[in-house]
């Protein structure tokens, strides 16, 4: 799989290009899926990450990785599309504003999965034009070992492949209208309420330079205050995948089965203080959903909402106390 | 100096025939009776705000002080103690034997052993119950629990980025690894990490976690005041009146508690801006006044089996009776961070057969007021008791005259590991004084959504 | 265990070769080392001459042969001498003290440093007699004469015997003992009295107070502490008082002796119910009591505030009467000894006046008082029959508190003595553990001087 640092630097060449030769770009989406066979997940990348959200999260399993590692190992596929200059949106400046996973079974650390990114759903926006990638993850299916271990022999080789892993993530091209679609009306932003606290995070300036080491995205806004504001941002910000996997650190039911989702609002300046609200919501003892909030509890805008919806009869984390 | 009898194999092997606990039956440990475990007294440094009176002071020094006043009260220079137990919860990783450290550096005998305990602000209640235990058991005849803290003395450590470099640094075996480790050194690594008193889990200090529960149960900034007030007045009272001359030895230049505010006011308490909770706006009501501030200090306290008390003819207080941890998931917000005592109480009333009306005197740590007042009102809450606790009827209302009656935490200061010890000896003399048969609770939240109460019973 | 006073760097100036001639030269001071007790010392360096023809002298003699000293009855040329016992007890004018003196005289310079010359009479008030008053009395003007002539650390002290009571009476041995021993280091021109036949003499002089329990108040920090050190060598288990702000210290002192420490301020109502209980339930028993602790309040009469005059009679003498009360009430109910063993702390201010120490003086005077009065309750004949109690009076012992002079004052005071220095807290200790063990057991009521024989009262 391409690095992510080399689909910016084809992003950024191509797109001093287009500025010289004035080039148009496509005005469709790549019909293509880019697929990745036997991408392996390494456990050194693995461990790497669990440092990250050692003070918070649960201890590694490698047989089971965590969601946003998976993204982040999966990523680079759609990066392959979105940096390709058939792609109908410049990579560059293109704003992350949601991301929604199903993580349907354990991915497992060193072993070999099909990776497949495809591109969808080119929105209008009131400030642009959206897209849809989606990334999906194979392995190997995985029968319950602890009881048929023996009588099936090992998983793997050739074996059926089994959904582990989708993931949906919507970028926005920010003032990148195309043609063919009607420009939406700017929608009011609803006023935003801060649930109650229950979390801070002291996110240091080095925040986005630690996720970049372990993610591979470089993008100059997240590494320097100065490259930031040159690239239109207030100040350095943190990666939203960072925000995100530090939201689900703790929270991801062992053996998966769950979903998630996290919409951004405002970006979150590094180095910075996040408000966090945290609601559980039962839904008749099939799931249990967690919706967190975070917000700047200086300024009281919102950063980011986010949900993860486990199965109720799952390991959940906790009991209730008593 | 005492001379110190270090074991010999001669001794040892005559420790059989001259040990009185064999003769008189077996240990419950061994199939005998369990015993009574009693209190037989207490002695702590006074406690400092820190960075103030014992800035230079280490936990060694105020454990070894703590230890050495205990000594000369009970006359145990050269005595061998079963087992002494302490612990701090801020210390040095050079402190992994802190207790035992400090045991060497008195005139004890250095065949007392010592291990380290630690559950955050209950250390010295754990310490304590389990030597209690051990002595009901039959395991020890004498102990020793307590704890100490000094945020004074707390130790820096190096970010984590920093850290990487170094271990990679020290792993180096060649000149060209160990200049490559040093190359990786940025300016951003000498930037040290103190210890906090922020939870890991959610990033908020044990001030702002109370302030959403002092809110959430309605806990009035005057009823928070008054109880602050009363700490301050009844500590003053006690200290007037000699009745810490048995309990307190001082330390370099403090004979009392520097926190100490015999002549504060409800005005000038009422004068103070909230320190905590700014999130709730004008509803913030937990101001430096009525929370506990970082303090430095030690106590310890002396136990043992009625029959070494007697031996030695040192003073019965009281009996250690039982004690019960709880803990509650505070993580995102279902319960308060500093709630988890309102849960054990219930389990340590029903295995003893109490209500809560039932005591003499309430020992309920002021970390801050708010969490004494949310405990007591959910105590009397008929929702929280019967949805939190399983309870058919609320535990009720406590007689507020018999609540921390010679000041507590929110007067004397808190030095994390050393308040259970503090409290201890304080009910175990109060317990002596109202007669034998008195009843007193103690209750201690601790960090980590922790607690510990116990019941003492006066002798 | 006390903090080692600030040395007086003169003392060991003019012990030094060089020192000593420019001394000489300048005619300075020269103040010696003086012998002090150590466990397992002889008890006299040197020959012990005996003088004099009465009983005492047979007595003195069979005495120091029992403690195996070298003992001459005649002096002989080559003889050098640690101690001079001379005995007039049976001097009934004037002119008998001849002959025993002039002996004594002739011998002065044969006396090695810190050498003692112990004078042996009977009580003046003993005797309606005028010439035989008047002998006794002259005694005791010839012992303090000498004291004053003594040189090289060496002192002169009386023992006055009752009128019936023998040299060989335990109380008589026991204060010749003493004053011959080099505890008494410090104690010059001064007179013990020992006017029966009570006490007893220990069956290990290492450890005269075996098995007793010692109540020692203000046993914190110097004088105090030094005293409580040595009733701890000499066997007795320690209860350490101080009040609760000095607990630390006191926890420091009695954790060095075994000993157990109750924070305590003497001035409360229920102090001597709160030491009696601790040693009660402590240590089953109260054998010996010192007064120690005490403060001074400086002022000129003319600038005297209440709260200075108060708390200093306060602490240093109405606490002492209050606890005394407590204790001789309980005596002989199983926690206090039959002959219980007080011993307070006077000060030679209290006997010579000192400016701006009006109430100190007044409290110190006032222990005089309390002990001589105390001692009839505590006679055989008294109220609380059995046991003994006595004052000691300090000159200028080298303490934190002396430290605190200015230069010049205490360089002054150091050396207003016959022996040219200051005391150290040890050497009222030593005086201490001497009145309240049972060798002093035939004397009470009485205030010994340890002062070197200050100039200020003499």
């Amino acid at each position: 799989m391409t690095p992510l640092s080399s689909s910016y630097r084809a992003a950024l060449s191509m797109a001093a290009k287009d500025a010289l030769v004035r080039r148009r770009r496509p005005q469709q989406l790549p019909g293509r899926t880019v697929v990745v066979h036997d991408h392996e997940i390494s456990a050194e990348l693995a461990a790497r990450y669990a440092r990250m959200f050692h003070r918070n999260g649960p201890v590694l399993d490698p047989t089971d990785l965590p969601s946003v590692l998976v993204h982040v190992a999966s990523f680079p596929a759609a990066m392959e599309l979105m940096a390709d200059p058939d792609f109908p949106l410049p990579l560059l400046g293109m704003v992350h504003l949601r991301n929604h996973v199903v993580h349907h079974a354990p991915v497992p650390a060193g072993t070999p999965v099909e990776v497949a990114a495809s591109a969808t759903r080119l929105s209008p926006h009131p400030s642009g034009t959206t897209v849809d990638l989606v990334v999906t993850v194979h392995g190997p299916a995985r029968v319950n070992r602890r009881v048929d271990d023996s009588v099936n022999g090992p998983t793997g080789g050739t074996g059926e492949l089994q959904l582990l892993w989708e993931g949906t993530s919507t970028y926005l091209a920010a003032g990148v209208h195309l043609p063919a679609h009607e420009r939406p009306a700017t929608a009011g932003h609803p006023p935003f309420t801060a649930p109650q606290l229950t979390a801070q995070w002291r996110l240091p300036a080095s925040t986005g330079r630690e996720y970049a080491a372990v993610s591979g995205d470089f993008n100059p806004i997240h590494l320097n205050p100065v490259t930031a504001k040159l690239l239109g941002q207030k100040g350095m910000i943190a990666h939203g995948m960072y925000l995100a996997g530090r939201m689900l650190a703790g929270r991801e039911p062992a053996g998966a089965g769950h979903e998630w989702e996290i919409s951004f609002a405002t970006p979150v300046l590094l180095p910075g203080t996040v408000s966090l609200g945290v609601v559980h919501a039962d839904h008749c003892n099939a799931e249990v959903t967690t919706e967190v909030t975070a917000w700047n509890g200086r300024t009281g805008r919102p950063h980011f909402t986010g949900s993860i919806t486990v199965p109720g009869s799952g390991p959940g984390q906790r009991s209730g106390p008593g | 100096m005492t001379e110190k009898t270090s074991p010999t194999s001669a001794n040892i092997s005559a420790a059989p025939q001259d040990s009185p606990r064999i003769a008189a039956g077996q240990p419950a440990i061994a199939g005998g009776e369990v015993r009574q475990a009693v209190i037989i007294g207490g002695n702590r440094t006074p406690f400092a705000r820190s960075h103030g009176a014992y800035a230079q002071a280490t936990n060694k020094d105020l454990l070894t002080s703590a230890l050495n006043g205990l000594i000369a009260r009970f006359g145990l220079q050269g005595e061998r103690i079963g087992e002494v137990a302490a612990g701090a919860v801020i210390k040095h990783s050079k402190d992994f034997n802190l207790t035992r450290e400090s045991v060497l550096g008195t005139s004890l005998d250095p065949a007392t052993p010592a291990h380290e305990v630690q559950i955050a602000c209950a250390t010295g209640m754990e310490a304590i119950g389990g030597l209690a235990n051990k002595i009901r058991l039959g395991q020890l005849d004498s102990a020793i629990g307590g704890g100490v803290d000094s945020i004074s003395d707390a130790p820096i450590v190096f970010n984590d980025a920093a850290r990487a470099v170094l271990m990679e640094l020290n792993r180096a075996r060649t000149t060209q690894d160990r200049i490559k480790a040093v190359l990786k050194f940025r300016p951003g690594h000498l930037a040290p990490e103190a210890p906090g008193t922020e939870e890991p889990r959610t990033g908020l200090s044990m001030g702002e976690h109370q302030a959403r529960t002092t809110h959430q149960w309605g806990i009035t900034r005057q009823a928070q005041d008054e109880l602050a007030l009363a700490s301050h007045h009844h500590l003053a009272a006690a200290y007037d009146r000699g009745f810490f001359d048995d309990l307190v030895t001082p330390f370099g230049k403090l004979t009392r508690d520097n926190n100490l505010r015999a002549d504060t006011t409800l005005e000038k308490l009422g004068k103070l801006k909230p320190a905590f909770g700014r999130f709730l706006g004008d509803e913030a009501t937990m101001t430096a006044g009525n929370s506990t501030p970082l303090t430095d200090g030690a106590s310890t306290v002396l136990l043992g089996s009625e029959e070494w008390a007697a031996e030695r003819g040192l003073p019965v207080l009281a009996d250690f009776v039982d004690f019960e941890t709880g803990a509650v998931d505070f993580v995102d917000g279902k319960e308060g961070l500093l709630m988890a005592p309102a849960y054990a109480l219930s389990r340590l009333l029903q295995r003893q057969g109490l209500s809560l009306q039932d005591f003499d005197y309430y020992e309920i740590h002021e970390a801050f007021a708010g969490t004494v007042l949310s405990t007591l009102k959910a105590w009397e809450d008929e929702d929280f008791c019967r949805d939190q606790l399983g309870l058919d009827a609320p535990l009720g209302a406590i007689d507020r005259s018999k609540l921390n009656v010679n000041g507590s935490s929110l007067a004397a200061g808190h030095p994390f590991a050393a308040t259970g010890g503090r409290i201890t000896a304080t009910l175990a003399t109060m317990l002596h004084e109202k007669g034998p048969g008195s009843l007193g609770l103690i209750s201690v939240c601790a960090a980590g959504g922790q607690g510990i109460v116990a019941i003492v019973r006066g002798r | 265990m006390a903090k080692a006073p600030q040395t007086d760097t003169y003392t060991a100036l003019v012990n030094q070769p060089l020192g000593q001639k420019i001394a000489g030269a300048l005619g300075l001071p020269r103040p010696a080392v003086l012998r002090r007790y150590e466990p397992g010392q002889t008890l006299v360096e040197g020959s012990v001459l005996v003088l004099g023809g009465g009983h005492a002298a047979d007595e003195a003699a069979a005495v120091l042969l029992d403690w195996g000293l070298d003992v001459r009855r005649q002096s002989a040329p080559a003889d050098r001498y640690g101690a001079v016992v001379a005995c007039y007890d049976d001097a009934g004018t004037p002119a008998d003290l001849s002959a025993t003196t002039l002996q004594l005289g002739a011998v002065q310079r044969k006396m090695g440093p810190s050498a003692r010359v112990v004078t042996i009479f009977r009580d003046p008030l003993g005797s309606d007699r005028p010439a035989v008053r008047a002998a006794r009395r002259g005694v005791e003007g010839l012992t303090r004469s000498l004291a004053h002539e003594m040189r090289r650390g060496a002192t002169a002290n009386g023992i006055v015997l009752g009128e019936d009571t023998a040299l060989s009476a335990p109380g008589a041995t026991g204060a010749l003992r003493f004053l011959l021993s080099a505890k008494s280091a410090f104690v010059s021109g001064q007179f013990i009295p020992v006017s029966s036949d009570a006490g007893a003499l220990p069956r290990d002089w290492e450890k005269p107070l075996a098995g007793k329990v010692a109540v020692v108040t203000g046993a914190a920090r110097g004088i105090g502490a030094a005293i409580a050190a040595t009733l701890h060598r000499d066997g007795a288990t320690i209860v350490g008082v101080d009040v609760p702000a000095a607990g630390e210290a006191l926890a420091g002192v009695v954790n060095s002796l075994a000993g157990t420490a109750l924070q305590l301020d003497i001035t409360a109502a229920d102090a001597g119910e709160r030491i009696l209980a601790h040693c009660a339930e402590r240590h089953g028993r109260l054998d010996i009591v010192v007064h120690n602790a005490g403060i001074t309040r400086d002022k000129k009469l003319a600038n005297m505030d209440a709260a200075r005059w108060d708390s200093v009679l306060a602490v240093n003498i109405e606490s002492q009467l209050a606890m005394n009360r407590v204790f001789l009430a309980a005596t002989g109910q199983g926690v206090v000894a039959d002959e219980l063993r007080i011993a307070s702390l006077a000060s030679t201010s209290g006997i010579a006046g000192n400016a701006g120490q009006t109430n100190y003086a007044a409290s110190k005077a006032g222990v005089m008082g309390m002990v001589s009065a105390t001692a009839e309750l505590m006679s055989p004949t008294g109220t609380a029959g059995g046991g003994t109690i006595n004052a000691v009076a300090p000159g200028f012992i080298e303490t934190e508190m002396t430290a605190r002079m200015p230069m010049a004052t205490r360089e002054v005071a150091r050396r207003l003595n016959s022996l040219q220095q200051g005391g150290r807290p040890v050497d009222v200790a030593e005086a201490i553990a001497y009145l309240v063990s049972d060798a002093a057991g035939g004397t009470s009521g009485a205030t010994l001087r340890v002062c070197g024989q200050g100039m200020m009262g003499a």
